[in-house]
């Protein structure tokens, strides 16, 4: 019986198919394509898009799937204390959770290929298949990160994720932004993804495996490992335990750049210099979701980890709190927008770290859609102002682009927490899981979550402010320039995303709606259940990658060792929520007016510091500078007398040396007959007292 | 019985001379001559071994050295002429064009 | 049943040299050699069909061998894989000489002489007695003069004969006066009684036979062109015609391995052999380092493509070599060490013909001999010029070409015996070559020149084309080709 799971591969090859298309025509140098490559690529997304609900649908009839399709690498013997030599596979996991992001994911690229006509194509851009080219390439990698079922694969599909972005960011190379941009993209996420490398390497020497799911999976050896029922290699003369806290903080590292979190999150807010629709897809589904995302795919291991917990909670707390209040006071929409990303990525972060697995991956899923809609939205009016990006430029466009305001509304709403939008459920949940595992917890991760907890409440107010900040001076007063009041919305390719997403973005929260099953006590959190599977059964047992199993590590005292103290979640969200409120109406009566002004001037130093982003940018730039380029000079000037030194040396004295060597060759036949006897008897005296022969 | 190494020490003279006249003349027939004397001497190895060793292997190979030697002159001579018909001369040391 | 001689792939390249002859001696004066060419690449393909199907069928050769004529011949896994490689080289040149010689008087005799030193060669690979091995060797050496020498009015092909026919008396002079003192030392010339005299021991005649196996390393070392018996090698491949070079600088040198092989491994063991004080893979592993030394060094302070060629041939002859210097009598790597020497040689009869060939195309064109007069040829005639690089890329060992791989194997093999100093030699001596091989890559394609080239000759091109698929698909091929050799050189240390 052919199932939705033969197909799985498909979902990857497709967007492929379409990028080797568009690079295919590109060759060509010919306009073969019509809409420059637009339709292979809708056509592509829109069939993985319908496998992804197929295998959804499979995977929620209880199925699932987790099977090494390609061997490409075996040892021949194992090293160390491990029972198996290394494989290194190509295989398909397909659990609820890759299902899940597996809609989101084809959901969203096929939405951005379509607005892209609107953006891209409608604008007379050129090089339109190198654009379509990059994008199915940045698709088909995601979505196979996603279907990953071992570490190495994931971390080949993450770097191409990494250099797809590269390619699109810097899709303008002729400007001087752009590449700059790409570059700094390239380069940030890659110092992470060194230590994302190691990490591999170290996962492999230690278990043997790279499998996320299953008996044999690094995970689920981990936990044996630590209850002493398997060996494995640890390295450092560490106890398994830590040795496993230095392994996940290595891998760490690559989540760390990608998803742009605290230090490593100053190549985002750049990266807007790339097309809009690309930005949506970097920020919604794709290269930033990749790295919260291999977090919740190898939760199993986290889990065991108080320590990487702690760090990961922190780092997302701190990154949530610290860009929101950067997002303050900047000026461009887009930036905002970037500013905004970083910190929801830090409250995903905080929740899985939390130990809120559900938590964490609701608010990735409503976060990819209410943010693809806000990037979308911020498209809309970008190409309505015609390039203009300066959020002092625009005002008054509510009238002027009806459905492209409305959506952003809805999107914003969920943005800025508010009840019933999707982003106020997952929001919430997310700091309700930080305050009962904070109050529960006696160890020092508990006192972590504690603090953890209190920064991502600040953020809430932050971020109610910046957003309606946005809004208010987008949509609302009046148009402060000549082009905001000649604005037109765009047409039905614009449009049609913006109101699939809306809807989404208003109703996703309703999967997962926690304070009010604990007011009514109505089993209607869905996507709890969906993660949580069904205890000691079907893929739960078999895969071990489910919400019950990540729960049983995370309270086992070999494990994190968390406990949750017994709070209603309502009164929580109570809370978060009315923060929300009052960030959103400080906004409003600051710049709800018909002709706001520029508050943010009055902050004096503090707005400088924080529009100048904390100086990360200059202190990194000092260290690359003032310490990273000094050692690389004496580095090279060792290179250049020492090593080229000894090499040049080599070099002459090899060309000298055969220059005379073959002076023997002097072409005078007698003289060769000469020097062969001669060598002939060298060799029979030679060997003759060598081998005592007479 | 004249010892079997009284042919050694014959034929090891034979090929020194051999040897000394292939390395000290210039003229391309003398060579050929000095290879004979070369060739000659492993000759009188061949048939002193085999009276030694009582089997007719030697001997049989010594017909053998003498054909290939007839043939090698053969080749060697329509080489001289050859050189002869470039450089004019039968000096071995002449045609020195290439070298290093 | 009627069942094919065990030698049917010599007879075919001796019957081919004989159709070859007859057929000029009926029309002598004719100087179109498509005819010529047409039976040399029939025959030698038939040879080469007989050769693959005996080593593939299972005849059970691989294992034991046949031997014939009173043991003086034996036809074995070995011969067979040299066989078959020297009816390819054969191939390649004879569909090169088509072109290169096109129009010149007396080709019956060119291709009759080339054939028949196949011959040799493939007699040479079966030999199993030192007077086959010599009659064998001089069956090479006669002809090979003559072909080098065969533009009589040219003075740099009679040079290159003489000095190629004066080198090739002494060595087999010196040869000849080896077999005669192993004779003395052991009263046979079969090498199994040679071996049997070895191992129940050689009493006083210990000097007799440790000169004897000196001399006779030093008739082989002459074919393979390694110090010091080299000094005839730069001037023939420079001065001989381009594809008879190719023929000489590969074929005739894996001859020489072939015999080498055969000899010192069946006839003169090791183990008896070194315990005697007669340490020949001692005496190889010098004769290597001075060989890879000298042609690397050399090649690479050379003007001339043609030289540097010869030159670099000589190098690898060195890197051969270490097939016999890291043999050892209690080791069980001989075989794998050995195979891989002979499938370098394999790769190396396409590689390096494959050289030489671009080599006699240029000629062909009239463009120059030196590196400069190579610029710009990649712009002008791409096919020819990838092919080139590809060829000398793998020559220089550079990954993933066949060179790669043979070399990996034989360096391998040189350190799972101990040999690591030989290797870490043998890989300055690599990468020294990649230095002068990609001045010639250098000036085909980075170069600006001005060339008025005459076409693109039909049979050189394919030649070309041949080589280059032989280089290239011994890549995924190279597996059965490792294989084989290993096998059939583990065969003879059983």
């Amino acid at each position: 019986m052919v199932g939705a799971f033969d197909y799985a591969p498909a979902i990857v090859l497709l967007p492929f198919l379409s990028f080797c298309l568009a690079v295919g025509v590109a060759l060509s140098g010919r306009d073969l394509l019509p809409k420059g490559g637009a339709l292979p690529g809708i056509a592509a997304t829109a069939g993985s898009l319908l496998l992804s609900a197929w295998v959804f649908l499979t995977v929620s009839g209880g199925e699932t799937y987790n099977e090494t399709i390609y061997t490409w690498a075996a040892g021949a013997e194992a090293t160390g204390s491990l029972s198996q030599p290394l494989e290194l596979t190509f295989g398909l996991l397909l659990d609820p959770l890759s299902a899940m992001m597996l809609l989101i994911v084809s959901l969203v690229a096929l939405l951005v290929h379509v607005f892209s006509l609107g953006y891209m194509n409608d604008e007379g851009e050129t090089g339109l298949p190198r654009y379509y080219a990059g994008l199915g390439l940045f698709t088909a990698s995601m979505l196979g990160f996603v279907v990953a079922d071992n570490l190495l694969m994931a971390f080949m599909f993450f770097e191409l994720v990494g250099l797809c972005s590269y390619l699109l960011i810097g899709f303008w190379f002729r400007q001087s932004g752009p590449p700059s941009a790409a570059k700094k993209a390239f380069l940030v996420t890659r110092f992470g993804d060194y230590f994302f490398l190691i990490g591999v390497v170290a996962v492999f020497a230690t278990f043997g495996t790279a499998a996320f799911a299953g008996e044999e999976s690094f995970p689920h050896l981990a936990e044996q490992a630590i209850q002493g029922e398997a060996t494995v290699n640890t390295f450092l003369g560490l106890e398994p335990t830590a040795w496993f806290t230095v392994v996940g903080l290595l891998v760490l590292g690559g989540v760390i750049g990608k998803s742009a979190q605290f230090p490593l999150h100053t190549w985002l807010p750049d990266a807007m210099e790339g097309p809009t629709p690309v930005s949506a897809l970097i920020h919604a589904a794709t290269m930033v979701a990749a790295g919260v995302y291999l977090v919740a795919r190898m939760y199993g291991f986290y889990a065991l980890s108080p320590t990487a917990m702690a760090v990961i909670a922190l780092v997302g707390a701190f990154t949530a709190l610290f860009a929101a209040s950067m997002g303050l006071v900047k000026r461009e929409i887009k930036q905002v927008l970037a500013y905004s990303t970083i910190s929801q990525y830090g409250y995903i972060m905080l929740g899985l770290g939390a130990g809120g697995y559900v938590a964490g991956t609701f608010h990735l899923l409503t976060h990819a859609f209410f943010k693809a809609l806000l990037f979308l939205g911020a498209g809309s009016v970008i190409i309505a102002m015609h390039h203009n990006e300066d959020m002092w430029d625009m005002g008054g466009l509510k009238d002027r682009m009806p459905v492209t305001y409305y959506t952003f509304l809805a999107g914003s709403l969920a943005l800025a927490g508010i009840v019933p939008f999707a982003g106020f459920w997952s929001k919430d949940e997310v700091l309700y899981e930080a305050l009962v595992h904070g109050l529960g917890t006696t160890s020092g991760l508990g006192t972590a979550l504690l603090v953890a907890y209190g920064m991502g409440l600040i953020a809430v107010l932050f971020t109610g402010f910046y957003t309606f900040r946005m809004v208010m001076l987008t949509f609302h007063g009046e148009p402060r320039t000549e082009t905001a009041r000649e604005a037109t919305e765009p047409g039905w390719n614009v449009k049609l995303p913006l109101v699939v997403l809306g809807i989404l973005a208003t109703t996703v929260g309703f999967v997962n709606m926690v304070p009010v099953k604990d007011l009514t006590g109505a089993e209607i959190d869905f996507l709890h259940k969906w993660l949580y599977g069904t205890e000691g059964a079907g893929w739960a047992e078999a895969l071990g990658t489910s919400g019950y199993n990540y729960h049983h590590l995370l309270v086992a005292d070999y494990g994190a060792g968390m406990t949750a103290a017994a709070l209603p979640s309502y009164l929580v969200g109570l809370l978060s929520l009315a923060l929300a409120l009052f960030g959103a109406g400080a906004a409003y009566v600051l710049y709800g007016g018909t002709d706001p002004d520029p508050y943010t001037d009055k902050l004096g130093v503090l707005k400088d510091v924080l529009y100048n982003n904390y100086y990360q940018d200059e202190y990194q730039v000092w260290l690359a500078e003032g310490v990273v380029l000094p050692l690389s000079k004496a580095a090279d000037v060792f290179d250049q007398a020492v090593v080229d030194g000894v090499v040049n040396g080599v070099s002459s004295v090899s060309l000298f040396g055969g220059s005379r060597i073959k002076r023997i060759q002097d072409g005078l036949v007698t003289h060769y007959a000469a020097m062969l006897t001669l060598g002939l008897t060298v060799l029979l005296v030679g060997f003759a007292i060598y081998g005592g022969w007479f | 019985m004249v010892p079997v190494e009284y042919y050694l020490v014959l034929s090891a003279a034979v090929f020194s001379i051999g040897l000394f006249g292939l390395l000290t003349r210039e003229n391309a027939l003398l060579f050929l001559m000095s290879v004979e004397l070369m060739l000659n001497a492993a000759n009188i190895n061949f048939i002193a071994f085999s009276l030694q060793w009582g089997n007719l292997t030697g001997q049989v190979m010594s017909l053998f050295v003498m054909g290939l030697a007839a043939a090698e002159v053969a080749v060697g001579i329509g080489i001289i002429l050859v050189l002869y018909r470039n450089f004019k001369d039968v000096d071995v040391t002449v045609p020195q064009s290439m070298r290093w | 049943m009627v069942t094919a001689p065990p030698l049917t792939p010599t007879f075919l390249l001796g019957l081919t040299a004989l159709a070859v002859l007859t057929y000029d001696s009926v029309w002598p004066d004719s100087t179109d050699g498509s005819v010529l060419t047409g039976i040399s690449v029939v025959g030698s393909l038939a040879s080469l069909a007989a050769a693959g199907w005996f080593l593939t069928a299972g005849t059970g050769l691989a294992t034991d061998g046949v031997s014939l004529y009173a043991d003086a011949v034996v036809v074995d896994g070995m011969s067979l894989f040299f066989t078959a490689l020297f009816a390819a080289v054969t191939i390649l040149v004879s569909l090169a000489s088509f072109d290169y010689f096109a129009g010149k008087e007396n080709q019956g005799e060119l291709f009759g002489l080339m054939l028949l030193a196949a011959t040799g060669m493939s007699l040479m690979a079966s030999a199993n007695s030192l007077a086959t091995a010599f009659v064998a060797l001089e069956l090479v050496s006669l002809p090979s003069y003559a072909l080098v020498a065969f533009l009589k009015n040219d003075r740099g092909s009679s040079e290159a004969g003489l000095k190629y026919f004066l080198i090739g008396a002494l060595s087999s002079a010196i040869f000849v006066f080896g077999v005669s003192l192993i004779y003395g030392a052991t009263g046979s010339l079969l090498l199994p009684d040679v071996a049997a005299a070895f191992e129940s021991g050689l009493g006083d005649r210990v000097g007799i036979a440790g000169v004897g196996v000196l001399m006779v390393a030093g008739g082989v070392a002459f074919k393979a062109a390694a110090v010091p018996f080299h000094f005839w090698a730069p001037e023939a491949y420079e001065g001989a015609p381009a594809p008879v070079s190719a023929f000489l600088s590969s074929a005739s040198k894996a001859a020489g391995f072939a015999l080498a092989f055969r000899v010192f491994v069946v006839g003169f063991p090791l183990g008896p052999a070194a315990s005697a004080g007669i340490d020949w893979a001692l005496l190889f592993q010098v004769l290597a380092v001075a060989t890879m030394v000298l042609g690397n060094f050399a090649a690479a302070t050379q003007d001339e493509v043609k030289r540097m060629l010869a030159y670099s041939s000589i190098g690898h002859a060195g890197y051969v070599l270490i097939g016999l210097a890291a043999l050892s009598a209690e080791a069980s790597t001989n075989g794998d060490v050995m195979g891989a020497a002979m499938a370098h040689l394999f790769v190396y009869g396409f590689m390096n013909t494959g050289a030489f060939l671009f080599v006699a195309l240029a000629e062909n064109w009239g463009v120059g001999r030196r590196f400069e007069d190579y610029n710009g040829l990649g712009a002008e005639k791409p096919f020819a010029a990838v092919a080139m690089t590809a060829f000398l890329f793998s020559l220089a060992g550079v990954p993933p070409l066949g060179g790669f791989f043979s070399k990996l194997f034989l360096f391998a093999g040189a350190v799972e015996a101990g040999l690591w100093w030989l290797v870490v030699i043998a890989v300055i001596n690599s990468s020294l070559s990649l230095f002068y091989y990609s001045r010639v890559v250098r000036a085909l394609w980075f170069e600006e020149g001005d060339h008025d080239l005459s076409g693109a000759p039909t049979a050189l091109y394919a030649a070309l084309a041949v080589a280059l698929i032989g280089t290239v698909v011994l890549l995924p091929g190279f597996g059965p080709v490792i294989e084989t050799a290993q096998q059939a050189a583990t065969a003879l240390f059983a």
